[in-house]
């Protein structure tokens, strides 16, 4: 729940696409996260040490393919950047004499972003715009490395804000802002030091034998600026086309098709003398549709397209193919019984796994959470224990550009702080081994591995980019649908679970919240000892990190991309996990809140009339 | 002008309804539009809607707003901003009814029946009829909500019976015209540049920007009633603005407005560069001005002072729509002119009119103008005060029990509902005086007074536009902060003076108005479509005129609040090098 720019209860949520509009929503309000999550602590589940799956799964070879490109520096200029270099230099070496106390770290970050926007809903046309921004973020570090404004204190400020750059390089305009800026930074880092130094003193804050800034040796590269250009007419007829396919279908009652074509140059100095400019191209199309339940239940179903370019989007085809399923599976849900809550083994499949990693796992290893004493720290004293089974391995690892030949949404050269991405080895042989690190060092991890990561406004922080869950044999999906059987006889439980598709979660690291997951699962379906399957609704997947990570047991060989934005202190970032499908041993079901909202009262209007 | 040449394509027909007053004029239509036909097909079916218990719809309408915008903003020679949008709003608005109550106007915890929602561009009646279908359910469950939440309300109450509103009766009116269209705003890209330009040749304003906002709209009703009304609408405005921060810390600005009812009537490039000018000279001299002292005494405010302080003690006090309940009963949310009628409010020199059929005033538009309001009803001319005399207030639809009928002045926001507001409201003064008397008056006043100087505030500060931080009195519905004030000596002398809270003027201070000036000036502002008096933001286009007003007691404090430090780092010299090197 974000107060006032501080992130007073780290509740993070992670959604794969803007919301439906007015129906749905990825957060629950804290007083429910607060029922579901005691629901959760009732669970019994050893904790001890990984067991061995089981023996008898066949093994298959592993079809994964990383992709790692090797972009080309530019050859043209890049007058802005070149104009950050020198003012940074200028602020700084003005700011060491004049200011007290001085920064030892000043950075320019300009983002320009270009933008098409285009939505469709019923057939129609609903929104075809250009943006075009160029954003100003300017950090200031006051202080020294050792102990800076930054140091985890109680309220600890993370929205900084951006300021908006003339979309001209006009010298003088852009000079000024600059100006402007870095100097109500500097004041607002300045101040930030005194409430660190006041805390230290009266002897609140936190982890004052850990520095608060690493070295880095600094980085130059220049890429060629993101340009974006779009058949506008020719899109608008292709969503318009698609839309039209979930007015069709009765029980549908709001949808939408949504394309987002941008391009974002960035440009970064720092007065260490790092100078990059990076650029990203981003394509997507979403899709999705949303009808109420008879008893009030707001259902919805969507997928999303990324692509590194708008041609590398799926064909027409195959998109259509795919919201005439999603259609089928939205009213196949209306019609779903609702769940009960249960304890019991369940296959997740490759997306839902990888949105399940993303949650349970990937915000707890962030390197900030294991500071400060605010933080609930799920894994700092983990590094070198077993915490999976030793078939896994987990990374996260942005130089991926795309997974068998999916494109990741989490894809970057260097992260928000100069620092060049890199491989985080978080899980080796199932051993736990290190954290996701920006330049705020933690005990034992002292250097970054370039996932210091921002939302233009925020202060960096250590988050996502592209988590990898790579266990070392896999299995066939047949496989471990009977291992999935055999692990219901097993228990004595009258079915399974397959958890289909998820739509977003959130989960809680700060101490005084309990240390647990949400995750909504959409497509559940219930498997039964004679390996009939039923579709249910209206549930949550939840639990506690440690506990469910113990009870992973087997994987397929199926890989599958999730393209996601992740919301956390430091804003909304791109993210992308990859997963195949998992054989757990125990995980919980809860039910979810219902919206109470009765359906229309009225049937929808009659195309052919209303033609 | 182009606004009345689209007027003039325009038929209208007035039908007979049950409630509605008679019919005015006669026409036949050639063809309904496409939107009015969805519209008006699914407010049929609408009308049907029932829920076990519930009462039903009384009053169903949906409004489409067709809308097309520019805005454009510059600092220092560079496009900061360059939007272009087209974008189609549709609203629904259900009331239901059941005895002598209504769900109208009762703003309790349940959501509101008023929705408004983005919808397709396309002309696709079926997406339209869609759209228009849920919203319109969704807004019956919500007014039957809000009626059960009314009606739980007024039991609790001795009173409530008497006190609640309703939904009064209204005539009905047909009429289509065209939308306005694109607006053509390439050719302000270049004048907001050169305009923001003016800037860097003043190396101590902190910040400058140049924002031209062009809009082109057709406003389309469709109520239950029969109501189908288009209404175009077409504005232009200019917004220049510097910032810049004393020695000792105290934030400064000043600020240019135009409008205009096209980009054609803007002014030219070089009026402008002008008005830039004018306002980084003044906030140069701002700079080097001393601090105002604590004060009381008499005050002078010309030019657009005048009518900033009249949207505030006068305006927003003309509705005659009764505070959304549950708020009713509280004396604080009271309108101060409520059951005043003929009460002497002002001093006989002044009367008052609000008049949304006048589209300019000795040349200078106003903007607060439309032929039907937001509930379609006719506009009308009102007279508010006569001779300092309260004659009528502005009213829409909603009015209290025993309440007045609609005098065309029901106006909402794009996403709420309509209240009674003014539109351009004009403001007059007999025998009214000339700048030169008025400031005499203020000196002679002073001395009067035993004080060395009176006050002469000729800007008020408009949020807005200067994104200033909102004092605490501007937050709550008090006036802004001065932002360009002068110390008339008794002796005659003039001088520039910064800072100052005004403080302790009320809406019975205007009875004590002692003296008026002859010319007026327009202000024109978009009014907040809160429901509480005050709202900041908003998006309803007014104007008021109004003469310089000489109050013979107010009290100027200096604020509390400390400032920022003025900037550590020295300006880049480059910002100003190229201006100067030309």
């Amino acid at each position: 729940m974000r107060a006032g720019g501080h992130l007073r209860s780290a509740r993070i949520c992670y959604a794969p696409s803007a919301p439906m509009p007015s129906r749905s929503t990825h957060c629950l309000s804290a007083a429910l996260a607060m029922s579901c999550l005691m629901a959760a602590c009732a669970t019994t589940i050893s904790t001890g040490a990984p067991t061995k799956p089981a023996p008898s799964l066949p093994t298959i070879a592993k079809q994964l393919q990383l992709h790692r490109p090797s972009p080309a520096p530019a050859s043209q200029s890049a007058p802005l950047l070149a104009l950050l270099e020198s003012d940074v230099q200028r602020a700084m070496a003005e700011l060491t004499v004049r200011a007290d106390p001085p920064p030892h770290h000043l950075a320019y970050e300009a983002t320009e972003l270009h933008a098409f926007i285009l939505r469709a809903a019923d057939g129609a046309l609903v929104e075809s715009k250009q943006v075009r921004r160029r954003l100003l973020d300017v950090d200031v570090r006051v202080g020294t490395p050792a102990l800076d404004d930054t140091h985890p204190r109680l309220e600890a400020r993370y929205f900084l804000g951006s300021a908006e750059l003339p979309l001209e390089d006009e010298p003088g305009a852009l000079r000024n802002a600059l100006w402007l800026h870095t100097d109500a930074a500097y004041k607002a880092a300045r101040a930030d030091l005194t409430k660190v130094q006041s805390e230290l003193r009266v002897g609140i804050a936190s982890d004052s034998d850990v520095a608060d800034f690493s070295p880095q040796r600094p980085s130059r590269f220049i890429q060629s600026p993101a340009r974006v250009v779009l058949d506008g007419p020719r899109w608008e007829e292709r969503i318009k086309t698609l839309s039209a396919i979930f007015r069709d279908r009765p029980h549908i009652e709001q949808s939408f098709v949504r394309l987002e074509v941008s391009g974002a140059t960035r440009a970064f100095a720092t007065s260490d003398g790092s100078a990059l400019q990076t650029a990203r191209v981003h394509a997507r199309i979403a899709v999705g549709a949303a009808a109420t339940a008879g008893d009030g239940s707001a259902l919805t179903r969507g997928d999303e397209f990324d692509a590194h370019t708008v041609e590398g989007l799926p064909a027409q085809d195959v998109i259509a193919a795919r919201m005439r399923q999603l259609a089928d599976e939205l009213d196949s849900l209306v019609r779903a019984p609702v769940a009960a809550p249960y304890t019991g083994p369940a296959i997740l499949e490759g997306r839902a796994a990888a949105v399940f990693f993303h949650e349970i796992f990937g915000h707890r290893v962030e390197g900030h959470r294991q500071k400060g004493d605010a933080e609930g720290q799920t894994f700092a004293d983990r590094v070198g224990q077993p915490v999976m089974d030793d078939i896994f391995d987990v990374y996260d690892d942005p130089t991926i550009a795309s997974v068998n030949g999916r494109d990741l949404n989490g894809h970057y050269l260097f992260d928000s702080e100069g620092a060049p991405a890199a491989r985080a080895q978080l899980i080796e042989d199932g051993i736990f081994r290190g954290f996701l690190m920006s330049r705020s060092p933690i005990r034992g991890f002292d250097q970054s591995n370039g996932h210091g990561r921002r939302q233009p406004g925020y202060r960096a922080v250590a988050r996502q980019g592209a988590l990898v869950v790579d266990p070392e044999w896999v299995t066939s999906r047949e496989a471990l649908n009977a291992a999935l059987l055999a692990e219901v006889r097993r228990q004595k439980k009258p079915y399974g679970l397959r958890i289909g598709e998820v739509t977003g979660g959130y989960t809680t690291t700060q101490r005084g919240d309990p240390q647990a997951f949400v995750v909504r699962p959409v497509m559940v379906y219930k498997i039964h000892a004679d390996g009939r399957e039923e579709l249910v609704r209206g549930v949550n997947l939840e639990g506690t990190p440690l506990t469910v990570l113990a009870g992973v047991i087997a994987a397929a060989n199926d890989f599958q991309v999730f393209n996601g934005y992740c919301e956390a202190e430091s804003g909304q970032v791109p993210v992308s996990a990859v997963s195949p499908s998992l054989l757990l041993r125990q995980i919980e079901l809860s039910r979810e809140e219902t919206a109470g909202q009765l359906p229309p009262i009225l049937p929808p209007p009659v195309f052919e009339v209303a033609r | 002008m182009r606004r009345n040449a689209l007027l003039g394509l325009a038929w209208v027909l007035w039908l007979t309804a049950a409630g509605a007053s008679a019919p005015e004029a006669a026409g036949q239509p050639s063809q309904e539009p496409a939107a009015v036909v969805a519209l008006r097909d699914e407010i049929q079916r609408a009308v049907k809607l029932s829920l076990p218990g519930m009462p039903s719809p009384h009053f169903v309408s949906a409004t489409l707003f067709d809308l097309h915008e520019a805005a454009i903003e510059a600092s220092l020679g560079a496009v900061v901003l360059d939007d272009r949008l087209h974008s189609r709003l549709l609203k629904t608005e259900m009331i239901v009814r059941e005895g002598g109550l209504d769900s109208s106007n009762f703003h309790g915890e349940a959501e509101s029946a008023v929705i408004a929602e983005q919808i397709a561009v396309d002309d696709d009646p079926y997406a339209l009829r869609r759209a228009a279908w849920l919203l319109l359910d969704r807004s019956y469950k919500n007014a039957t909500a809000v009626f059960e939440a009314k009606r739980a309300h007024q039991q609790s109450r001795v009173d409530g019976a008497q006190q609640s509103s309703t939904l009064g009766p209204g005539s009905v009116a047909i009429r289509f015209a065209p939308s306005p269209g694109p607006v053509d705003a390439d050719r302000f890209v270049s004048i907001a540049r050169n305009v923001s330009q003016v800037f860097a040749a003043y190396p101590d304003v902190h910040e400058s920007s140049v924002k031209i906002a062009l809009q082109g709209s057709l406003r389309t009703i469709v109520t239950s009633e029969g109501s189908q009304v288009q209404e175009p609408f077409i504005m232009a405005r200019v917004e220049i603005t510097c910032r810049t921060q004393a020695s000792d810390g105290m934030p400064l600005a000043d600020f240019a407005m135009f409008s205009a009812h096209s980009a054609d009537q803007l002014p030219t490039e070089q009026t402008m560069i002008a008005a830039a000018r004018e306002v980084a000279e003044r906030v140069v001299a701002l700079r080097a001005a001393p601090v105002v002292a604590d004060y009381s005494g008499p005050v002078l405010f010309e030019g657009l002072a005048a009518a900033q302080v009249l949207r505030v003690l006068l305006a927003e006090e003309l509705s005659a729509t009764p505070p959304p309940e549950p708020g009713l009963g509280d004396p604080d949310d009271r309108p101060a002119f409520e059951g005043r009628a003929q009460w002497r409010v002002m001093p006989t020199m002044f009367d008052v009119v609000d008049d949304p059929l006048r589209t300019s005033l000795d040349g200078n538009p106003l903007l607060g103008g439309f032929e039907y309001d937001d509930e379609a009803q006719r506009a009308q001319r009102v007279e508010v005060i006569v001779e300092g005399r309260l004659q009528n207030l502005l009213g829409g639809r909603i009015s209290s029990a025993s309440g007045m009928n609609s005098n065309g002045h029901g106006r909402a926001g794009v996403t709420s509902e309509a209240r009674g507001r003014n539109s351009n409201l004009l403001v007059s003064a007999r025998k009214g005086l000339s700048q030169q008397e008025l400031r005499r008056q203020l000196r002679s006043l002073a001395g009067r007074e035993g004080l060395a100087y009176g006050l002469l505030i000729l800007k008020l500060d408009e949020p807005r536009v200067t994104r200033q931080a909102l004092s605490s009195r501007a937050r709550f519905g008090g006036l802004p902060l001065p932002l360009v004030m002068m110390r008339i000596g008794v002796d005659g002398k003039e001088e520039l003076v910064r800072g100052g809270v005004l403080q302790a003027l009320r809406t019975r201070d205007l009875r004590h108005v002692v003296a008026a000036g002859r010319e007026q000036t327009v202000y024109s502002y978009l009014a907040s479509s809160s429901p509480v008096r005050g709202g900041s933001g908003g998006d309803i286009p007014t104007s008021i005129a109004a003469p310089a007003l000489l109050f013979p007691d107010a009290d100027v404090r200096m604020p509390a609040t400390a400032h920022e430090l003025p900037p550590i780092l020295s300006r880049p010299a480059s910002v100003t090098e190229r201006v100067q090197s030309h």
